[in-house]
């Protein structure tokens, strides 16, 4: 298995890539840290609700929260040994998590690195799924979803989406809901299994102090060679417009939570990975500059006192959609939301050449900084890479951007309509 | 000296410089504590000053210019928080800066954030002699608003809820935030005396973790406390209840859909006791890893939740344990945790189960290093306490732990209250 090497001089970091004989791709990121850090991924998350592979005849549309039960049930062994124990016997922590692109595997280790991979490849590789054991796993994922419905901010972040998305399957719990998970049987399971566990749509990337012939020797041990399906996955269409302007709940709180987003319309079906880096940090460039701590909008709320500093601004952007959030407390959500539609109607004559050169540093160091610990630098990397795109590439894609690439990126994407409002109020009492 | 050790220098009156030499960071990491005796008085003081001195000093009067000023140093990240250890609390400076050889070539980020650091700690916005009354009431106002919002994370509720019933007669129950009362009587004028006595009464630990030079860094930190006129006293050693007197069961109920089950215990043996280290690992077997014995037997097992776990707090000799169920397996939840502490009272753990318990520790300990914000963290309560021992030490202990000291600590442990955040319609 050959390697090829790709560095960045000014940010001192480098990884080796390669394809294994059995068709799955694998970077190694070396770091002196003293955790060694395992991510072995999927391309399958809760979006991935209808499909069929090249070998199947009609398209399944698989019950909601599957793609994270499945991710539950692959700690369970035929032999029935303990994955959790087999790990903990080497060191190692174990754990997994399923988001809306992906379903991933991983353990952090600091001594046994590659007993530990071999752990974790030949658990992921191997299902196991019967009808009891499916049985007892509804309790579990039971009180994960009621924790979930508990936790005002993900009913906030959820009503945003709803509010955002007519039909996109972005808008679905990730983990269902106990309704939908009870249409979950091990034949299904196996249908998901056999086509998004295919190795050619996997990765597997690791950080820290690695041996690269060492985890060849691994990898040649336990990985067979994958079929190579070719996935077909159908989504539904979704308008450009947004599917209702405000969503409010009421939940035990103690003041107002808002969520404030605005949809991306700028999509397009092809596009090229270094146009997606660009689109991402010109939207991380401005969503600083006109949001972010040092923002005008930011200042003027906090000294009004309609926001405090539980206060948060990002970009979310994949293939298929994109939007910005606003997340916080307020005794006035609706004004924030005001502000939020003036900023961005006069998005354009707010930004100056001070603030985006102010802006432009702090962002770049952040992305540095974002190179300090294994276990980010390997989540973000997979994230980066199920995108298309490279994390080692985008901190120089930030010092690209110009003033005249936000301007643009204004005209493209931000838009006043398609701003919703999502509230989580405390209850009335009832009289 | 061994990675991830540290050099603890004295400056003299109470007060501690301690650097961690780490070159593993794009970053370096800085904080000042100011550490106080636990009161109402003191937590609600520190927490509304943690806030007002960020909303501007002398020379950036507004967040906005301070911000600004921030993002210049390559985002350097100046947090202004409180922490509770045990039973002292304590106001945080902290800094995290980009190393500079990653700044922009020629720039410097460190020295720059370190300069701010200091304008906010010594020259605050005192526009009549005091703190700016507008910032102080508005700040008050989020305080109290954040103290409220506590009830937001129902795990989070509930564990304070149970502190605030088991310790409702020592300091440990007073939140890291303050309390209502002392925080609506604060004025400018007592804020501004009080953030002049806390510079000269505190004790003051500076930990510095990353690439820096000691002497220089030294000189400058003398120069950063330069004319203060220091009179610290001696922290007070906590209060610590080796036993429960009797158990003491509370329900609340929400419009929730889960229950949360938070039952505490007094655990007999604490940060300044022989038996610390078989405290972590005893932990560590009943609920503190996925191969304990609660996750194995009440989640794994039994179905009863997603959710469940042990934590002890060996600065305060107490122990919770905390599930996540459904509202009718109260009982049988209590009932089998309870069970499973008297498993390891009668000897029932496996080799598998202390080689994994022990593996954990080891793990968590060789991996401290990693996160620099996280080992300055780790070191203050040892410090505090003066029981500055290293991870690698700590590995060195808990490797000779055998399953007789598990034991022996197990015995030490009793039940002492029993608290319950449940579903409306749930019966009792």
């Amino acid at each position: 298995m050959r390697f090829y090497t790709k560095e960045n001089p000014r940010l001192q970091e480098k990884y080796y890539q390669g394809n294994h004989p059995s068709g799955l791709k694998v970077v190694i990121i070396p770091k002196a840290h003293k955790k060694a850090f395992a991510l072995f991924g999927t391309r399958y998350g809760s979006i991935h609700r209808t499909f069929k592979t090249d070998a199947d005849q009609d398209f399944i549309t698989v019950p909601d929260g599957i793609a994270h039960f499945l991710e539950h049930k692959l700690f369970e062994n035929e032999d029935g040994s303990d994955t959790f124990a087999d790990f903990a016997a080497l060191g190692a922590s174990c754990n997994a998590f399923t988001s809306t692109e992906m379903t991933a595997y991983l353990f952090s280790a600091t001594d046994h690195y590659e007993e530990a991979l071999s752990v974790l490849l030949k658990f992921v590789t191997a299902p196991h799924f019967t009808p009891e054991t499916v049985q007892k796993e509804m309790g579990i994922i039971g009180q994960e979803i009621r924790m979930g419905h508990d936790e005002p901010f993900h009913q906030l972040y959820y009503g945003l989406l709803d509010a955002l998305y007519v039909n996109h399957n972005v808008k679905v719990d990730i983990a269902g809901t106990e309704e939908t998970i009870s249409h979950i049987t091990h034949e299904i399971l196996y249908r998901c299994y056999n086509t998004f566990y295919d190795l050619s749509n996997m990765l597997l990337v690791l950080c820290g102090p690695w041996n690269k012939a060492g985890v060849v020797e691994v990898l040649d041990e336990t990985l067979k060679e994958c079929r190579s399906v070719r996935i077909e996955t159908a989504f539904p269409t979704e308008p450009k417009r947004i599917n209702k302007k405000k969503v409010v709940k009421e939940f035990p709180v103690a003041l107002p939570l808002f969520a404030v987003g605005m949809k991306e319309g700028d999509l397009k079906k092809r596009i090229r990975p270094e146009e997606i880096l660009k689109k991402q940090a010109e939207h991380e460039l401005l969503s600083d500059i006109l949001f972010g701590k040092s923002s005008r909008f930011y200042n003027e709320m906090y000294e009004k006192g309609l926001v405090g500093d539980k206060f948060s601004v990002e970009y979310n952007l994949s293939r298929s959609y994109g939007y910005l959030l606003i997340l916080g407390e307020s005794h006035r959500p609706e004004t924030v939301y005001r502000h939020v539609r003036e900023t961005v109607k006069n998005a354009a004559a707010l930004l100056t050449p001070e603030d985006f050169e102010r802006s432009r540093r702090a962002v770049y160091a952040r992305c540095v900084k974002d190179w300090n610990s294994t276990t980010e630098i390997a989540e973000t990397f997979m994230d980066f890479a199920f995108a298309g795109t490279d994390m080692l590439d985008y901190p120089d894609a930030i010092a690209a951007v110009t003033l005249e690439d936000l301007q643009e990126r204004i005209r493209k994407s931000y838009r006043a309509d398609r701003i919703a409002l999502s509230v989580v109020k405390p209850i009335k009492e009832k009289k | 000296m061994s990675r991830d050790s540290m050099e603890r220098i004295s400056l003299g009156s109470e007060t501690y410089l301690n650097f961690v030499e780490n070159d593993r960071y794009k970053t370096n990491y800085i904080s000042f504590y100011f550490v106080t005796p636990l009161t109402k008085e003191n937590a609600s003081y520190n927490s509304l000053l943690s806030r007002v001195l960020t909303r501007g000093c002398e020379k950036y009067p507004t967040q906005l210019a301070l911000n600004c000023a921030l993002d210049g140093a390559f985002d350097a990240e100046l947090d202004s928080d409180t922490a509770k250890v045990g039973e002292w609390h304590a106001l945080c400076l902290s800094l995290c800066t980009l190393e500079d050889a990653y700044a922009f070539p020629g720039e410097t980020a460190t020295g720059k954030g370190l300069d701010i650091l200091e304008e906010v700690l010594r020259r605050p916005y005192l526009p009549q002699g005091v703190f700016d009354g507008e910032y102080v009431k508005s700040e008050k106002k989020r305080n109290l608003d954040d103290l409220a919002s506590i009830i937001n994370n129902k795990a989070r509720y509930a564990r304070s809820r149970m502190f605030e019933h088991m310790c409702r007669l020592e300091p440990y129950s007073i939140s890291s935030m303050g309390v209502k009362s002392v925080l609506r009587a604060i004025t400018p004028e007592s804020l501004t005396a009080y953030y002049r006595r806390l510079l000269e009464t505190a004790r003051i630990e500076i930990f510095f973790v990353g690439r820096f030079d000691r002497s220089a860094t030294a000189e400058k930190v003398k120069g950063m406390l330069a004319g203060l006129k220091r009179s610290p006293a001696p922290l007070p050693q906590p209060s610590i209840r080796t036993k429960a007197r009797s158990v003491r069961e509370v329900t609340e109920k929400m419009d929730i859909t889960q229950a949360n089950l938070v039952m505490g215990f007094r655990t007999g043996t604490s940060v300044y006791d022989e038996d610390a280290r078989a405290m972590s690992v005893y932990n560590a077997v009943l609920g503190g890893s996925l191969t304990s014995k609660l996750f194995c037997v009440l989640r794994e097992k039994m179905s009863l939740c997603y959710s469940v776990s042990s934590s002890p707090d060996a600065m305060k000799g107490v122990m919770l344990i905390y599930a996540g169920i459904a509202p009718e397996n109260r009982d049988v939840s209590v009932k089998e945790a309870l069970n499973q502490m008297d498993e390891i009272r009668r000897g029932n753990v496996t080799d598998e189960e202390m080689e994994s318990a022990k593996g954990a520790l080891i793990h968590a300990m060789r991996g401290l290093g990693d996160n620099p914000a996280v080992l300055a963290e780790w070191y203050l309560p040892r410090v505090l306490a003066d029981r500055i021992v290293t991870p690698e030490e700590i590995i060195r202990d808990v490797q000779k732990i055998q399953k007789e000291d598990v034991v022996r600590v197990s015995e030490k442990i009793t039940l002492d209250t029993i608290y319950t955040l449940t579903a409306k319609e749930a019966e009792t």
